[in-house]
């Protein structure tokens, strides 16, 4: 009798806090997330200027800001243009730091004057030298050392804005990892082109074996030429899967982190009575494993596409074939 | 069946034998990994970087598993 009184008032306070939940996070029937500053922003401009809010998402929606994987139909606009404003903050957070560094090396020429800031330049890219160099080799890791660690320091920040208070991170979207998975799938090829000329093409059939060895005769050629179209087919469909999985795995690890995120800050702590109910930051604990996690896809993705550049380089050692 | 009871019976169960297989697979790369601790403890760091990154790539199979949950979980009614 006592647990059936308890059930029903369980479910009235659980009732009660759906509804409540919706006033920070989106509707009820897609994934939870952390609410974001400019997801409040919008909430509150909807309350109390509809009409403005309207007009805000009709404009972005015909500017083209479309979300449709993981937002209900009503909100997508929003969710894609959230993704956009934070990925744009990180890249002028990011580059204002890293640049000032610069710049207060180049004006304190003696060795005993350099700054903070300029020193935490130097240990940034001294970690991608040694870390990244033991991929590529020191020359070509000098070469491609930009873009790898801006890789990294990129997908590193955009991660972790997910943990703080009113961010969300744009890594959660599929839309924003394709877009640097192709981007890294561009200049791999366009490295493996720029290096190999005309052998670029005679990467895909692989190392044959010559007919003549082979000992079958005229058997033989239709033999290689099998072989030459099943390894080629072999090696297209890897680069096709390349991207996609990079970017899949990101996506997939940012989103659970958030969704876990999300799924325990909406419990809410409800005692026997609802109306003295209230949140609690009960997702804590996994902010610091979603930073290890950030982390380290961070270094996956980087460390990918220089194994990537690497298999593309003109042959030092053997390669291996499936 | 409808779709819904189909979907609602087969996302839980493929999710949890993904999970399975990356554990056995998480599972079977960190013993190599702590047995050549054991043998080594001057490269202790490289092993230790070498069983993060593997690891991830175990795990990566299981998250692709949880993305076509999360896509599949949208179009249950």
């Amino acid at each position: 009798m006592l647990a059936w009184w308890l059930a029903e008032h369980h479910t009235e306070a659980a009732n009660a806090a759906h509804a409540a939940a919706e006033h920070g996070a989106e509707h009820a029937e897609h994934i939870p997330e952390l609410p974001n500053l400019l997801g409040v922003g919008y909430h509150v401009l909807s309350e109390y200027a509809p009409q403005a809010a309207d007009a805000l998402y009709n404009t972005l929606w015909r500017i083209g800001f479309r979300d449709p994987m993981m937002h209900d139909p009503q909100y997508t606009a929003f969710a894609a243009f959230e993704n956009v404003v934070f990925a744009l903050l990180v890249i002028i957070g990011l580059s204002a730091f890293f640049i000032s560094g610069y710049l207060r090396l180049r004006r304190s020429p003696k060795e005993g004057r350099l700054s903070r800031r300029a020193l935490f330049n130097e240990i940034v890219v001294l970690f991608f030298d040694d870390f990244f160099g033991q991929v590529l080799g020191r020359r070509e890791g000098r070469k491609h050392l930009p873009f790898i660690g801006t890789l990294f320091i990129y997908i590193l920040v955009c991660n972790s804005l997910g943990l703080v208070f009113l961010g969300k991170a744009p890594t959660a979207n599929l839309s924003f990892n394709l877009g640097m998975a192709v981007l890294v799938f561009l200049y791999v090829h366009f490295t493996g082109l720029s290096r190999n000329a005309l052998g670029y093409l005679k990467h895909y059939p692989g190392e044959l074996p010559k007919v003549s060895e082979l000992g079958m005769g005229c058997a033989g050629y239709p033999l290689v030429w099998f072989m030459a179209a099943l390894f080629s087919m072999i090696h297209i469909l890897e680069a096709i899967i390349q991207p996609v999985s990079l970017s899949l795995r990101l996506f997939g690890n940012v989103l659970g982190k958030d969704v876990l995120l999300g799924v325990f800050g909406s419990l809410m702590l409800v005692p026997i009575y609802a109306w003295i109910s209230f949140y609690f930051p009960w997702q804590t604990p996994f902010l610091f494993l979603g930073l290890l996690l950030g982390a380290i896809q961070a270094l996956i993705f980087s460390l990918l596409s220089a194994i990537y550049i690497t298999l593309w380089l003109p042959h030092e050692g053997g390669e291996e074939h499936a | 069946m409808d779709s819904n009871a189909a979907l609602g019976l087969a996302i839980p169960f493929g999710l949890g034998i993904a999970a399975a297989g990356s554990a056995i697979g998480i599972g079977t790369a960190v013993k190599g990994a702590m047995e050549a601790m054991g043998r080594q403890p001057e490269a202790i760091g490289k092993i230790q970087t070498a069983m993060i990154i593997g690891a991830a790539f175990i795990e990566a199979l299981t998250i692709y598993a949880l993305v076509l949950g999360f896509v599949l979980m949208g179009k249950i009614s």
